[in-house]
């Protein structure tokens, strides 16, 4: 019975996360076009971001923690930080592994970002794009429920909102209210005779 | 005085916001509590592979665990899960 | 104008020293190499651009770095509103900046000196253009003059390497730093002329005649720009380490009653005349005392003037210089700017002055460089030292301040 109980939490975990995380990722994409209103300030685009991401990587843990401590499975500790380390599944879980660890890349350096700098935060934060294919895909190669009509309801929605908000990032100029300040300022400090 | 009134409105709208953030926070965080338990309801109710043809497949959490070790690919009556189903299996190794 | 070392020789009146009166009055330039880093390093020298960086370690981490094929920047680019001195000295006595831009040159390993002067100060441009003409091949054949443009932020080290790379003086993020990659991604020196002139005289003079200059344990002397509320105001050759009440007689003494001098410049920071009638102008050891010499700055602010009208100038001054590259520079410190131009006016909005204070913690380190720092930094001094003046003119109109 612990075993169940143990295998869908897993597979709520797992579910969840997904929601969750993509839900991040189109958060992060709002931040980068700097949507707002009066009734929403840029501040809870962000602080949405940050708060929703720390709690899927609450439940990102509940997840890898069930499936690890799950007897059936046999995956051990290991399979949770080395990448195709696993004999259940060893590719599928393998996507997992890296998508687990590049979301902790982004989530340790967001969290001292103060410490290493802006650029560095940035380059690494990029990895995001990349990290959460990876995880979708982990989930529809490892999930028990994959084909499952609900979930593929959910996998969906994820994919047709992630797919929106970065479709829209790429077509939309982002509004950059220091553009033209900029350039009036670089005009004054240019070199006016070119050597 | 107009000044005044700008300045509060735009602290009072903040306010507004800032709360509206811990709210929508804390909604996310019980939603998602609750949404495990949801999907583990309907997962352990549509699973392939469960010996169930009834709702007792959600008590299928307290039955014997030997159903996920089934390979029996018996579809559920209700489950909406594919019949082509060949790609997930429940038992391990791949 | 005293006339301890750099101003030696013909007096202002005589406009620049010429190249042959140079020569007359100093000799030849010696070489520049490893020893007179460590020269260097034993005078105490520090940089006069306002880090008051050692000038010796300076040129031994570009030389660490260098292959050969370094570069030198001279930096007169002066865009300190209250500054004169480097526009003084680079009109006075081009040769001493040439001499040590040469001698940092061939220490550091250079084969190439740019002479960054800034594009507003067109005596000092021509004196330096004449010097130039007057220069051996040899030297002149090095040297390139680059007019640098009139902003406050171009003569920041990091924007100096930008103009001469991108043609656009705006300040860049660091790593790297220009010591490690500049023009060209080469090891650059970035070095105040003023720090040039001092390191041409050191190599000639040695570096216990260098610290015999200054007052108990300060080493060399230092320009000064004094302005402000004085009878005298002008550019002046100090000893490091005398007092500011010094400073103020040598100025002519203070018009009127003095009630806070700003040191350091915009970028330094305001102390209260009766803190800083005793303070030794040494900087290396301001900034344990409080202040910071920066550029050397010594503005007197007199109780006829409105300390918080001075100071929302020269905050608009430092808001509309930004380069506009990084949100919480432009519009924190345009923000600032009107928060203080408000309470200056006495009309001020609810909540701005400690919104000031909220505002002013939030903008620092936050900046692209470290333009904003500098701004939040004299605006906190201004608070602190105009505290009551503040108080009075947030609670003006019978509105609290909080």
């Amino acid at each position: 019975m612990n075993n169940t109980a143990l295998w869908y939490t897993t597979r709520g975990a797992g579910a969840v996360s997904l929601v969750l995380l993509s839900a991040v990722v189109v958060l992060g994409v709002l931040s980068t076009l700097r949507f707002e209103s009066t009734s929403w300030p840029r501040f809870l685009t962000t602080g949405l971001h940050r708060n929703i991401a720390l709690t899927a990587v609450v439940f990102l843990a509940l997840h890898i923690v069930t499936a690890v401590v799950d007897p059936f499975t046999h995956l051990g500790w290991l399979a949770a930080v080395v990448p195709f380390s696993s004999y259940y599944r060893t590719f599928w879980l393998g996507l997992g592994t890296i998508a687990f660890e590049l979301l902790l890349a982004i989530t340790a350096t967001s969290l001292v970002r103060g410490l290493i700098g802006h650029a560095a935060w940035r380059a690494i934060h990029w990895l995001a794009y990349a990290s959460w294919p990876v995880a979708v895909i982990h989930g529809f190669g490892t999930g028990t429920d994959t084909w499952s009509g609900w979930m593929l309801v959910i996998d969906l929605f994820c994919i047709l909102a992630v797919s929106l908000a970065v479709g829209t990032r790429l077509l939309v100029q982002s509004p950059d209210p220091l553009a033209d300040d900029r350039a009036r300022f670089r005009e004054r400090v240019s070199r006016k005779v070119t050597k | 005085m107009e000044n005044a009134n700008a300045n509060d409105s735009r602290i009072r709208a903040r306010d507004a916001a800032t709360r509206m953030l811990n709210r929508i926070t804390a909604g996310v965080a019980f939603g998602a509590i609750a949404g495990i338990g949801l999907v583990g309801a309907v997962s352990a109710y549509t699973i392939p592979g469960v010996v169930s043809s009834t709702q007792g497949a959600t008590a299928g959490a307290s039955t014997s665990s030997g159903s996920t070790s089934s390979s029996a690919l018996q579809s559920s009556a209700t489950s909406v899960s594919s019949s082509s189903g060949s790609g997930i299996t429940v038992s391990g190794g791949s | 104008m005293t006339n301890l070392s750099l101003f030696a020789g013909r007096p202002p009146s005589a406009g620049a020293e010429s190249f042959a009166d140079h020569a007359r009055r100093l000799g030849a330039r010696p070489a520049g190499n490893r020893a007179l880093i460590d020269t260097l390093d034993r005078s105490g020298l520090v940089g006069r651009g306002g880090a008051s960086f050692p000038v010796g370690i300076k040129w031994k981490s570009v030389l660490s770095r260098s292959r050969g094929a370094a570069v030198v920047i001279a930096n007169g680019a002066e865009g300190e509103p209250l500054s004169r001195k480097d526009q003084t000295l680079m009109a006075l006595r081009p040769h001493l900046v040439i001499d040590g831009a040469l001698l940092a040159a061939e220490a550091v390993r250079a084969n190439r000196i740019l002479l960054y002067v800034g594009e507003a100060h067109r005596a000092a441009v021509a004196a330096m253009a004449r010097a130039l003409a007057e220069r051996p091949a040899a030297d002149a054949r090095r040297l390139i003059l680059l007019p640098a443009p009139a902003s406050y932020v171009a003569g920041e080290a990091t924007a100096a390497v930008n103009f001469v790379n991108t043609g656009v003086a705006t300040p860049t993020a660091t790593p790297p730093r220009p010591s490690e990659r500049g023009v060209d991604g080469r090891p650059t020196l970035v070095q105040n002329v003023e720090s040039l002139a001092h390191a041409a005289l050191i190599a000639r003079n040695g570096d216990g005649w260098f610290r015999s200059l200054g007052r108990h344990e300060a080493a060399g002397t230092v320009l000064l720009t004094v302005s402000g509320a004085v009878v005298k105001p002008g550019v002046i050759e100090v000893p490091c380490g005398c007092t500011v009440d010094e400073v103020l007689e040598l100025a002519g003494g203070v018009r009127g009653t003095a009630r806070a001098v700003l040191l350091g410049g915009y970028f330094g920071g305001w102390i209260s005349a009766r803190q800083a009638g005793t303070m030794l102008l040494d900087p290396k050891g301001l900034p344990a005392a409080g202040g910071s010499l920066g550029c050397g700055i010594v503005s007197v602010l007199d109780d006829t003037a409105d300390p918080l009208e001075v100071s929302a100038r020269i905050m608009q001054h430092l808001a509309n210089e930004s380069a506009a590259q990084c949100g919480p520079c432009f519009f924190g410190l345009r923000s600032l700017s009107a928060a203080t131009t408000r309470l200056a006016g006495r009309q001020p909005d609810h909540g701005d002055l400690p919104q000031l204070h909220r505002w002013a913690a939030m903008v620092k380190g936050r900046g692209a460089c470290r333009h904003p720092d500098g701004a939040v930094s004299f605006l906190q001094s201004a608070l602190s030292v105009f505290e009551s003046e503040f108080a009075a003119a947030a609670g003006a109109r019978g509105r609290k301040a909080s």
